[in-house]
């Protein structure tokens, strides 16, 4: 396509923080910058939640979440939708009726009964419940495979695309300047510092750079001459005609806790996760694997997906497909996001590496990068998530 | 996993031509086609049921659908058929996944036709979804294959000869039609360009036949005119039209309301190309031949090597076309396949294009005629509905439209646009128009809307036991 | 107004006529027709309700393309009149 593009006329020169990607993470650090008067300008490749956080399972979700860090990250997160939903204008569709998680093998459970006591320890315990009561919360799901689930009353489903639409109507409100089709072309750093912002459109004068560019922080960071581990792992999911409400909760199948079951290296893994969209739509995934920057689904995926789904939810037989999607998702080798500041250059903050948990945990991201920028002090400690941890190897 | 030397999707003449020209060469060959039976839309068969009980009641075109399945019949045993097939992927190693009888099955090509036809262009105005608003296709499918009337007083509103031949069928069939609005600019030549265009059809006697049935019958035919809305409560109850200037724009004060219970949209055919695309083939954009058009060879090769694609699928060009185009398709098909040319097929090639050019350069007057205006997507209000399946409004969009470098996609995601059932056959040729028309500064050709498989709805418990090689 | 749609005598002959069961009324039906065609001679248009706007939505492309033709018969939706046969006793919900 070939595309005419002028420079726009009331391109900003410079601002006091460039936040690159308007992702949930990117829009969400905006908002709540904004929010303490800062000179904020968002700049984003594509239009409004245009790559993982415009295809997800849409959950806001921590039944999963290991016991640390990262259960810490997901509560203070989930807090923070909790807020977002009173102060945001648009509805963004968040609804937390609980979380399902189901045990429909006997291998599960013994990595289901890990998880819990180590969240019990934690001071964060999860409910087990019988094959019954999981029947009378989805009486959607399989009687004749049901053992057994988890319950957590805090889990829920959202609508990213409209809480990143959302989150931008309000920071333009408070004068964030949000620029959409923009590409940033390189970050000029001197003497350690950054220094500006180039796009396709002109360059920024800034001292502060977000890198909220989820799959693409790795490229973001080679701009100022780090490393940063963050690749892209494809997750597809089926969508459904629009149909009576028949599932009440997000659902996730236990097989997700067992290592073996979730894919090996070069293959393709998959996993029950069901929910039903407020649109009446069903949501239906999901399998996994590397496949680069390739967004399309192949034919492996959709069978497998639609057979996780029926084994698990027989009744759903007659319900049509009408599309798959798949998105990349930034993947960090130790599942954990990179949030901070970074050595070595000074005015580079890290917001990327959410994984498959961006959509929980952007909200939370947000603040806490504000809160880093404006007063030092974050609400979640934020030594384990830097850029140099160990995990990361990288030095 | 099935295996096919040739798989042809789309049973209408293309398909059915480059499968009969292939077969003679002896290919392997396998049709998936969704219909019933061969013949497409143009040469769509009775269903089992009725019995003509005047062989011409069917029309000129089905003639020419006889003949075509005469030719079918006699390599028939050489084709594997089959019929209620609905391809819903097309993937890499040469795959094509369908769904037959609710059951899912892979079949492995080594060269892949693609015939996939056309379907109405949806044009978008004031009281376009009421009940009693149809296509021009629709009715003419109802009225000659369903063998029923679907209303009492009608208003054909559209472009182009087709429309003729459907009030043609309308009035034979006992129709009252309050008029037939041409919006396009056509000149007094227009009647001896419509007999020059049947007459390259064939046609000849039957065109003037056609002009004389309404003419006869008492039917205006209001050229420069539109429909500009339909109202009613639960169905069509009144029309407005108006007449248009020649960028068929309304002008002002000249709107008139007609008592009518059915109205039918004749505005051409917009490109099946969700499999083309699918399959990752270059396209272009031509609103002349029906919206995206695969970039294609002389012998219908696409960018892809090893897979063609014919007919109105590939540029709506009208039945004539199709036909040329699948057979030069199936003799090149069959070569890249290591098959020799049957006996005459080299001649035939050389006259075959030749045929195909004349169709071409006469289309050609026919078609810049027909070719949208912007003014036919100026019609919407704020409440004209745009995605018939989400119910998005004209409003919602508009603003969106408006924004630099905004794309199909970039709306489809935040208002829903292109959500639905329909996999965005209905809206996306309506974005794109808009975004031509309305879009700021983009030059060159808009984005559509994606295609992900299935590229029509599938049960989940169909694509669950999906019957695979793996 | 009432929309009017009568089924063509002229030139074809039908075969079996049976009934179909449509919202729990009895409707008449030929061999080879749709049930959207058997609904629009018994005078049933409006097939659906729109998503947002509850509004009326009846046969438009009459090929199986828009999807806008959608109802419920034996049990299973979506399934489209404009392409699906009727058969004698089947259960048609709107």
């Amino acid at each position: 396509m070939n595309e005419t593009r002028k420079e726009t006329p009331i391109f900003p020169q410079e601002a006091e923080v460039v936040i690159i990607g308007g992702g949930v993470v990117g829009s969400a650090t905006a908002y709540f910058l904004a929010k303490e008067n800062k000179n904020v300008v968002l700049l984003e490749k594509g239009y409004c939640a245009g790559e993982a956080s415009g295809g997800n399972a849409a959950w806001v979700w921590s039944l999963t979440r290991k016991a640390g860090i990262d259960l810490q990250l997901a509560m203070h997160s989930i807090s923070i939708h909790e807020k977002l939903q009173a102060e945001l204008e648009l509805d963004f569709e968040y609804r937390a009726r609980g979380g399902l998680m189901i045990i429909d093998a006997e291998n599960q459970v013994p990595f289901v009964k890990a998880h819990l006591d180590q969240r019990k320890k934690d001071g964060h315990p999860l409910e087990m419940i019988d094959a019954n009561e999981v029947l009378e919360i989805e009486p959607m799901l399989n009687r004749d495979r049901i053992l057994g689930g988890v319950w957590n009353p805090v889990d829920g489903t959202t609508n990213p695309i409209l809480l990143v639409a959302s989150l931008n109507r309000e920071s333009e409100k408070l004068g964030v300047k949000i620029h959409h089709h923009t590409e940033v072309k390189g970050i000029d750093v001197s003497q350690g510092q950054v220094k500006s912002v180039t796009t396709d459109r002109g360059t920024i004068k800034t001292d502060c750079v977000v890198n909220a560019a989820g799959s693409w922080a790795g490229h973001i960071g080679k701009m100022v001459g780090i490393t940063v581990p963050v690749s892209p792992f494809q997750m597809a999911m089926l969508v459904t005609e629009q149909v009576p409400r028949c599932l009440f909760h997000p659902i996730m199948g236990a097989s997700y806790m067992v290592e073996e079951d979730t894919g090996k290296e070069g293959g393709l893994g998959s996993g029950l996760i069901a929910s039903q969209q407020v649109s009446g739509n069903l949501l239906l995934g999901a399998s996994w694997r590397d496949a680069g920057f390739d967004k399309r689904t192949i034919q492996e995926e959709i069978e497998r997906i639609a057979r996780v789904n029926i084994e698990a939810m027989p009744s759903l037989k007659d319900i049509r497909v009408i599309r798959s999607f798949a998105n990349f998702f930034p993947h960090t080798p130790d599942d954990l996001p990179i949030l901070g500041s970074v050595k070595g250059v000074e005015g580079f903050i890290m917001a990327s590496g959410h994984n498959g948990h961006g959509v929980c945990l952007g909200p939370g991201s947000g603040k806490l990068v504000a809160e880093l920028l404006c007063n030092g002090n974050t609400s979640v400690p934020m030594e384990k998530l830097k850029l140099e941890r160990s995990a990361l190897s990288v030095e | 996993m099935e295996k096919a030397e040739l798989a042809i999707i789309g049973g209408g003449p293309g398909g059915i031509s480059a499968a009969v020209a292939a077969a003679e060469s002896g290919v392997n060959v396998t049709i998936l086609d969704e219909n019933a039976r061969i013949g497409g839309q143009i040469f769509r068969q009775l269903e089992k049921g009725f019995t003509l009980t005047n062989p011409k009641a069917m029309g000129r075109d089905y003639q020419k659908g006889v003949d075509l399945f005469r030719q079918f019949k006699q390599v028939e045993s050489r084709i594997n058929y089959l019929n209620h097939a609905t391809v819903w992927g097309i993937f890499d190693h040469h795959r094509i996944a369908y769904e037959r009888n609710r059951k899912s099955k892979t079949i492995e090509y080594k060269n892949l036709l693609i015939a996939s036809g056309a379907y109405d262009r949806p044009v978008p105005f004031p009281g376009w979804t009421l009940p009693g608003v149809l296509t021009a296709g629709g009715a003419q499918n109802l009225v000659k294959n369903q063998r029923i009337l679907p209303g009492k007083k009608f208003l054909l509103a559209g472009t182009g000869p087709l429309q003729l031949v459907l009030a043609h069928q309308l009035i034979q069939a006992g129709a009252d039609i309050a008029a037939i609005l041409e919006v396009g600019d056509v000149k007094g030549s227009w009647l001896k360009l419509m007999q020059g265009m049947w007459g390259n059809w064939g046609y000849a006697g039957d065109g003037l036949q056609y002009l004389q049935t309404i003419r006869k019958a008492g039917v205006p035919i209001m050229r420069n005119h539109i429909i500009a809305r339909a109202n009613g409560n639960q169905n069509v109850e009144k029309a407005v039209i108006a007449r248009v200037d020649k960028d068929w724009r309304v002008i002002h004060n000249t709107r008139k309301s007609l008592n009518v219970d059915t109205v039918c949209l004749g505005y051409g055919l917009v490109t099946s190309t969700e499999l083309t695309r699918l399959a990752q083939c270059d396209h272009e954009y031509d609103n002349g031949l029906g919206g995206y058009v695969p970039v294609r060879s002389e012998t219908m090769e696409t960018t892809q090597k090893g897979i063609f694609a014919v007919g109105d699928g590939a540029g709506v060009a009208g039945s004539q076309v199709a036909l040329a185009e699948g057979r030069i398709a199936g003799i090149a098909a069959s070569q890249a396949l290591g098959h020799a040319p049957g006996v005459g097929q080299k001649k035939t090639l050389a006259e075959l294009q030749k045929k195909l050019t004349r169709h071409h350069r006469l289309r050609k007057v026919l078609d810049e005629i027909s070719r949208p205006r912007p003014g036919l997507y100026e019609l919407a209000e704020d409440e004209t509905i745009i995605c018939r399946c989400e119910d998005v409004t004209f409003k919602q969009i508009k603003t969106l439209i408006q924004k630099e470098g905004i794309n199909a996609k970039d709306i489809k995601r935040t208002t829903r646009v292109g959500m639905g059932s329909c996999g965005g056959r209905m809206c996306g040729p309506i974005l794109i128009e808009l975004l031509r028309n309305l879009g700021s500064q983009i030059s060159g050709q808009p984005e559509g809307l994606n295609v992900r498989p299935p590229v029509k709805p599938i049960p989940l418990g169909v694509l669950a036991g999906a019957e695979n090689n793996e | 107004m009432a929309a009017n749609a009568q089924r063509i005598k002229k030139d074809v002959s039908r075969g079996d006529c049976f009934e179909i069961i449509v919202n729990g009324r009895r409707i008449k039906a030929y061999e080879g027709e749709t049930i959207g065609t058997a609904m629009m001679a018994a005078g049933l248009y409006a097939l659906r309700s729109s998503k947002e706007k509850k509004e009326p939505r009846g046969i438009f492309c009459g090929i199986g393309v828009c999807q806008e033709c959608r109802v419920t018969v034996n049990g299973v939706p979506n399934i489209q009149a404009c392409k699906t046969l009727s058969t004698p006793e089947c259960c048609v919900e709107l």
